[in-house]
């Protein structure tokens, strides 16, 4: 077993292979070894939980392995029933996973965000994620009014 | 934030009773003409007009200087809001994330960047359909990272609908300048093609400008999907860094000489077609690792895996309805050594297992899917196929293959039958079963 402590304080106890997708944890326990020392992290035992015993990605099987491999946006019923969360929290989520190094929680969490901009104009992009239209009015006239010509021109 | 003047106070603030009095001479018997006969009057008139003149002309002025406030204020608030925005925008969950995250949610996004040559009745407006081009013109960091950023710019699907030649030039003018831009933003890097065309051959003819500067890279496209017509305009091209080619033809499947434009194509290692030409071509079959194609009897899969030795990963689909004869066998001994994926897609009454099952043998096998996936209930009204669970049970004795994957997907197969081929896989680490009748797949090699 091993303690996990949260940022507030509350301490979990949950079995190795569990947390141990998590490459960060895994590397952590390694380097620590066996070992009574609490490791303070954050939880995400619930997902862990439920992928447990799923083969964990090669360690060389990271995007830039192989650029060019077709990706799919495709997600299980339970992960989109674990990602649908506000907006605040799902990008926790993608900042936690990428922390912890949990390659298959990050996906979901990039794949969903990917979905929600799918089929999306720039100007409802900014919208949904209230990103604000910083461009000089000099670039936004000249560069992009042309490259996106054929696109207003229908 | 406060004006600074006070109220103006004016210098002719008649009483009710003084207005009165002035209203009364109007309604008198003689009129004005007395006031004008009075000079005493006549200057004191005279006199309130002037200060009224004075009045009127302050509180214009006043008037004036509250409207450039206004307009100042509005400037103001204007300036506050896009202040705000910024400061939103700066605290917005997703511009919290760093740049590598933001490119794995882009790289995910741009996998279908679609260019519509025939762009009619669209139900989103034409930028909708190419996600690289949309986010470049969200905000500069987007676009920074997404001109930055080849990947997100090399997967193109170019979709046209019937009746193509007559909008050609309509759309020409737009459609070429922004192929050229993303052939231009994804540098060097290996292109994902799709032609989904289903046009006559004047349509493919007048489509050979607009997607000349396409064909002009051909030797950057690694993974080429072409559905309907066969694209003949390419037959110049070379294929170097093309490793998978899906050739899924809606009219007919492609001539052997067809294929031979890909003869140096020295990465491709998967092959989808809907059959196999029945002559061999220069082609590089040898190569392959993985196929996907139909099948109608023993013999045509007896050749087709000759011609495929390197086989790893194989789909078999059937085509036509002539029932296999159960006696045919294979002209080798049937026995496929490198063979560890096995996917059975039978689009005709279990016509792939019939084939397979009696007369071949997988030694190597560890993945096993069947797919029944023969027209929905409503139009087959004849009884569900049945699980054939005695020729599958030679299948994996003569095989003595150890399957650790096992799917089966719209097969009608009781209890008693699963549970009797479970027990031929003692290895089995994964099982999937979905039993509904129809099924609609897709595999991706």
């Amino acid at each position: 077993m091993v303690t996990l402590v949260t940022s507030d304080n509350e301490k979990f106890n949950a079995e190795k292979e569990v947390v141990e997708r998590s490459v960060l944890i895994k590397n952590m326990l390694e380097d620590v070894g066996e070992s009574d020392q609490p490791i303070p992290l954050p939880m995400f035992l619930e997902y862990c939980e439920h992928h447990r015993g799923e083969p964990l990605p090669a360690p060389d099987a990271d995007t830039s392995q192989d650029d060019t491999r077709k990706r799919t946006t495709d997600i299980s019923e339970w992960d989109q029933k674990f990602i649908t969360v506000d907006q605040e929290m799902l990008f926790e989520i993608i900042l936690a996973a990428n922390y912890l190094d949990i390659k298959s929680l990050l996906d979901v969490g990039c794949k969903t965000v990917a979905n929600m901009i799918k089929g999306k104009t720039p100007e409802e992009i900014r919208k949904l994620f209230n990103i604000v239209n910083d461009f000089t009015p000099r670039r936004r006239c000249a560069q992009i009014k042309k490259e996106n010509e054929w696109a207003e021109d229908r | 934030m406060e004006c600074g003047d006070k109220t103006l106070e004016p210098r002719l603030n008649l009483t009710s009773e003084e207005l009165d009095g002035i209203k009364t001479k109007f309604r008198s018997k003689y009129g004005p003409v007395v006031v004008g006969q009075d000079p005493n009057q006549s200057a004191k008139f005279k006199e309130m007009l002037a200060l009224a003149d004075k009045d009127i002309e302050d509180q214009k002025s006043k008037m004036a200087r509250i409207d450039y406030q206004a307009t100042l204020f509005q400037m103001q608030q204007e300036r506050s809001e896009k202040q705000r925005a910024a400061l939103h925008s700066l605290l917005s969950p997703i511009q919290r994330l760093p740049n590598e995250n933001l490119l794995r949610i882009f790289e995910y996004l741009c996998e279908d960047n679609m260019l519509l040559l025939d762009p009619r009745n669209l139900q989103l407006p034409l930028i909708s359909y190419l996600p690289a081009m949309s986010i470049s013109f969200v905000c500069y960091r987007w676009r920074e990272l997404a001109i930055s950023s080849p990947s997100l710019w090399a997967s193109l699907r170019m979709k046209a609908y019937e009746e193509v030649n007559p909008y050609i030039e309509r759309y020409r003018a737009g459609f070429t300048p922004t192929l050229d831009l993303f052939i231009e933003r994804s540098s060097d890097f290996p292109l994902r093609i799709t032609l989904d065309m289903p046009c006559n051959d004047g349509d493919l003819f007048a489509l050979g400008k607009p997607l000349a500067p396409l064909v002009r890279h051909a030797h950057r496209w690694k993974i080429y999907k072409y559905h309907h017509l066969f694209y003949n305009e390419l037959s110049k091209s070379q294929f170097h860094s093309l490793t998978e080619l899906d050739l899924i033809s809606g009219s007919r499947s492609p001539y052997s000489n067809d294929l031979d434009m890909f003869e140096h194509s020295s990465k491709l290692r998967s092959l989808v077609l809907s059959t196999m030409p029945q002559n061999p071509s220069r082609f590089p079959y040898h190569q392959l690792v993985h196929a996907d194609f139909g099948i109608d009897s023993v013999g045509t899969l007896d050749e087709h895996l000759h011609r495929c030795p390197s086989l790893k990963s194989l789909v078999l689909r059937s085509y036509g309805q002539e029932p296999e004869d159960p006696e045919a066998k294979p002209e080798s001994e049937g026995v496929w050594r490198n063979i560890t994926s096995l996917v059975i897609v039978n689009e005709s009454l279990g016509k792939v297992s019939n084939i397979l099952f009696p007369s071949f043998s997988f030694p190597s096998l560890n993945e096993l899917q069947i797919v029944e996936d023969s027209e929905p209930p409503y139009l087959n009204t004849g009884p569900p196929i049945p699980w054939p669970k005695d020729t599958f049970s030679s299948f994996l004795s003569i095989s003595s293959c150890t399957i650790t994957t096992f799917t089966i997907l719209g097969v009608s197969i009781s209890d008693l039958e699963l549970i009797a081929a479970l027990q031929l896989m003692p290895s089995l680490s994964y099982l999937e079963i979905d039993d509904k009748p129809w099924h609609v797949t897709q595999f991706v090699g």
